[in-house]
């Protein structure tokens, strides 16, 4: 029943978060803002909901050992700093080297409300649960559930920072709908603690209050490993493509000029990244992380297209990569020359349209679509490749040539935008440091890389979210000229 | 859970595939000897080798020798198939009933927990048949 009232409701959530944001677009009041968030925040409660039945228990994700570790606290009085309890860790002497915030966190909510709010589900007794168990289950949950409402407010937050309040509601609202975020922060795990507070933590950077960013760079480093290494990232390639626009020329690097913007984006790179490599230190008495086994027997695959189109979501991908063409060109306009650029824009467009069609071509099986133009391909296994091929470089072109000239026509627009040139660096910025890890096999690390996708999802859909925004704001002046 | 609270110590070693080894960790604060952060193990796929061979093998005096190279003192069989790493496989049962190397402390229609005993002086390692071989039930 209820899922039955999921999937009616769904859709029209979606509507809603689609239609506050366009009437936001044409300034009807701050009133359809909260509504429209109100709908995503409603839809990714519903689509979280999922951990009250799942995924605390048997699980992928090793959900078990921050509880464990939780658990040490709250029964043992300490947090076994020495003794992991992986793989039999205690004769071994494994040290515990994951970050603590997380388990730390849960145990500081277990000790505070564990024992009311287990009492109040007798129940779980009757499936053989003491107190510790009934608490840690129940916080666990709660904990994916506020992740829920977090998840696109912290979205919703830095995309209005950025760009502006319709752009908010619509990353708010890729943000739910991107499968790889919600398979992410539907576990009660440090990950899915480490992509909530990704947002608001690249909130307080784009503000430039040094201090929360600080705070909230050693939180994020204190939170999860990979979360850690894609804020250093983004925060890094932000300082350095700062100080590549406001400079003229690069040489002497004395003499180069450092904005205050990037100086807090290289400081929170700094103690994000020294914050985490101390920890192991600490911990493990070096601070080589290719030793770790997750380096050395090269945990995750490589992200091939099929497998990146399908994490991130089709609309967010294609929203997101025609939003990175347009702001690409414009950004480079200045430098290049405008005429350059538009060039520029269509050839990545065409490559894009390429790397999709091969993608569609790959998954969605579209051959019989195509068949009718190649009639004797059909039971011939080389000439299907040939029929694949040619039929994925015309649907390559007509994508880019559609997308290449509806970004022609945003163009005007999107110069109007010239306020926004600081945000779309910071986006582009997290895109490079998103790309750098997915792909970090080309110089030969081979780790994590079809699992830091999740973390690229998030500089595509602030772009979706600001592509969007400039589509709807030239559809609402295209319409509001022809009217009297 | 509450049988293993009761008669374990804290941090008492099981013989435990992935799943089952975070279960127990994170009710009962014991340990075992797969499941967990895999990234801090020296050699974890040896050891992930040895906790499947334990399962898998039909052989009580090697199961009981794995169990005993990492002193762990019980083993948590799930009656389904479990995974160690390698593939989703039912835990070969024949091995438990050899009563000089293990003995049943707990059984239900989900789990089957087997105390692993300690090493008697009239059964060193070279004198003993496996189980599996003689065909003993």
């Amino acid at each position: 029943m209820a899922s039955a009232i999921l999937q009616w409701a769904a859709p029209l959530l979606c509507a809603g978060a689609v239609a506050a944001a366009v009437l936001s677009a044409k300034g009807k009041g701050k009133l359809f803002v909260w509504l429209g968030l109100a709908c995503v925040v409603a839809l990714s409660l519903s689509s979280h909901s999922l951990v009250l039945s799942e995924w605390h228990m048997p699980t992928f994700g090793n959900t078990m050992i921050h509880v464990a570790n939780a658990r040490e606290v709250l029964e043992q009085g300490g947090y076994p700093l020495w003794a992991d309890f992986s793989y039999g860790g205690l004769p071994q002497g494994l040290r515990n080297t994951y970050v603590p915030a997380y388990r730390m966190t849960l145990a500081a909510v277990g000790f505070l409300f564990g024992a009311p709010v287990a009492q109040l589900f007798p129940a779980y007794a009757l499936i053989g649960f003491d107190q510790t168990d009934a608490a840690l289950d129940l916080i666990s949950r709660f904990l994916v559930l506020l992740f829920a409402v977090l998840l696109p407010l912290g979205f919703f937050l830095l995309a209005r920072r950025l760009f502006g309040e319709p752009a908010g509601v619509f990353a708010a609202l890729f943000s739910t709908l991107c499968a790889e975020l919600l398979i992410y922060t539907v576990r009660p795990l440090p990950q899915a603690f480490g992509l909530v507070l990704l947002p608001f933590a690249f909130v307080e950077l784009v503000r430039g209050n040094k201090i929360s960013s600080v705070v909230l760079a050693l939180l994020v480093a204190m939170v999860h490993q990979e979360a850690v290494a894609f804020y250093a990232a983004v925060a890094f390639a932000y300082a350095v493509f700062l100080i590549a626009f406001e400079n003229k020329s690069y040489w002497p690097v004395a003499s180069l000029n450092v904005s205050r913007q990037a100086k807090i984006a290289l400081a929170c790179w700094l103690v994000a990244s020294v914050a985490y490599l101390g920890w192991q230190f600490y911990t493990l008495g070096s601070p080589n992380i290719f030793e770790l086994a997750q380096f050395k027997y090269h945990e995750g695959g490589p992200a091939t297209v099929e497998i990146f189109l399908a994490k991130v979501g089709w609309a967010n991908a294609l929203l997101g990569f025609a939003a990175i063409g347009v702001a690409g060109a414009w950004l480079l306009a200045g430098k290049i020359g405008r005429r350059i650029a538009q060039q520029a824009l269509a050839a990545a467009f065409f490559v894009g349209g390429l790397l999709c069609a091969h993608g569609i071509v790959k998954q969605a099986g579209f051959l019989p679509q195509l068949a009718f133009l190649f009639p004797d391909a059909v039971g011939s296994s080389s000439t299907m490749v040939v029929s694949i091929s040619v039929g994925g470089i015309l649907f390559g072109i007509a994508c880019a040539v559609v997308i290449f000239f509806v970004s022609r026509m945003l163009w005007d627009v999107v110069e109007k935008h010239k306020e926004q040139s600081g945000a779309l660096l910071f986006a582009v910025s997290a895109l490079c440091a998103g790309f750098a890890l997915v792909k970090n096999d080309v110089v030969g690390i081979n780790v994590f890389m079809d699992r830091f996708i999740v973390f690229l999802a998030l500089p595509l859909v602030l772009l979706a979210a600001w592509f969007s925004q400039v589509l709807v704001e030239r559809l609402l002046r295209k319409n509001s000229s022809v009217s009297p | 859970m509450p049988w293993v609270r009761a008669n374990t110590a804290h941090r008492e070693r099981f013989m435990a595939c992935i799943f089952e080894g975070e279960f127990l960790m994170g009710h009962t604060l014991r340990e075992s000897m797969e499941g967990g952060d895999w990234a801090i193990v020296p050699d974890v796929v040896r050891q992930m080798g040895d906790v499947n061979d334990f399962f898998t093998t039909n052989e009580s005096f090697k199961a009981w020798q794995i169990a005993s190279k990492y002193n762990a003192t019980h083993a948590w069989v799930p009656l389904r198939d479990q995974f160690c790493g390698f593939s989703w496989e039912r835990a070969s049962m024949k091995k438990f009933s050899d009563t000089r190397y293990f003995e049943e402390a707990f059984s239900n229609e989900k789990v089957k927990i087997y105390r692993i005993l300690p090493q008697s002086s009239s059964l060193s390692a070279p004198t003993v048949k496996p189980a599996g071989s003689r065909g003993s039930g």
